[in-house]
């Protein structure tokens, strides 16, 4: 019997994946707040509106290299399950994986961004750093609705 | 150039271009690494009937060709920019804008590639 790349770890990391995702809504929920007061000129929480950006870009990191690491897994026992019965199912999957990527590059231009400015100084940059960060509040809240919907769905293949 | 600006300029290149870069694999049908989690092997080849995941490598092609550009244009403005140079914010809110011009259109083209090839409209 052939085995997969951490299989037997599948469903510790996926509780793990899940765990570090709370810390990521969290932390990027926090941070939009912290953005929003930017958009209404009030900018009194900077410090914390950058740890909360800081730790919404590690728990991101630790999410994406998890989600890297089961998702062959994925592949080879929940795929067969949802392709021919759920095809709408693998096309959401699918979406999230690409908007993922995508999301990926833009956290990190976010995070570096943050680390150099100061929003109370540099009013110009928010025209970047506000958008994105609906942008990727938007990506995450697709991914973690579909990820949990397709868990549930099938979270589990014995 | 600042610091902030540099980051600002370069970032913005990085964002939109791992957008385009990653929607080329599907456009230009570009031969990526794919990983074949049954043979634990990676090939440049999908071979059919054997489960495999391109996922992997259109990333690494967009995360790579992406940084390999956004670093010239860094080692350009580098080169080319003097330390007093600065982004205008009006050239700031044109950048913003340019760069969710292609990221958004990048992200709607895969949700609506997906969504056809998966049936779902």
């Amino acid at each position: 019997m052939k085995t997969v790349f951490l299989e037997n770890c599948y469903t510790f990391l996926l509780i793990v994946h899940l765990l570090a995702t709370f810390v990521l809504i969290g932390s990027m929920s926090h941070n939009l707040q912290g953005v929003i007061s930017y958009c209404r000129g009030r900018f009194e929480r900077q410090a914390l509106e950058k740890r909360n950006a800081r730790i919404f870009f590690w728990s991101y990191l630790v999410c994406y290299v998890i989600g890297c690491i089961i998702y062959p897994t994925y592949r080879v026992y929940m795929r067969p399950y949802f392709d021919p019965q759920l095809p709408w199912a693998t096309g959401l999957f699918e979406v999230k994986e690409h908007w993922g990527a995508l999301a990926t590059a833009m956290l990190l231009v976010y995070y570096l961004l943050r680390k150099q400015f100061q929003p109370s100084e540099d009013r110009s940059k928010l025209a970047l750093y506000i958008p994105l960060c609906f942008l990727l509040n938007i990506i995450v809240w697709y991914k973690v609705i579909i990820g949990v919907w397709l868990t549930i769905l099938k979270g589990s293949w014995s | 150039m600042k610091k902030a600006d540099l980051t600002y300029l370069v970032g913005s290149v990085f964002i939109a271009l791992t957008a385009l870069f990653y929607c080329s694999t599907i456009w230009f049908s570009i031969t990526v690494p794919r990983y074949y989690p049954l043979e634990h092997t990676w090939k440049c080849m999908k071979q059919e009937g054997v489960i495999s995941q391109g996922w992997y490598g259109m990333q690494g092609f967009a995360f790579l060709a992406a940084g390999v550009v956004s670093l010239l244009v860094y080692f350009a403005l580098k080169r080319f920019c003097s330390l007093n140079t600065a982004l205008t914010p009006t050239v700031t809110r044109w950048i913003a804008a340019a760069t969710f011009l292609v990221v958004l259109p990048c992200m709607g083209y895969l949700l609506w590639y997906e969504f056809v090839r998966w049936k779902i409209f």
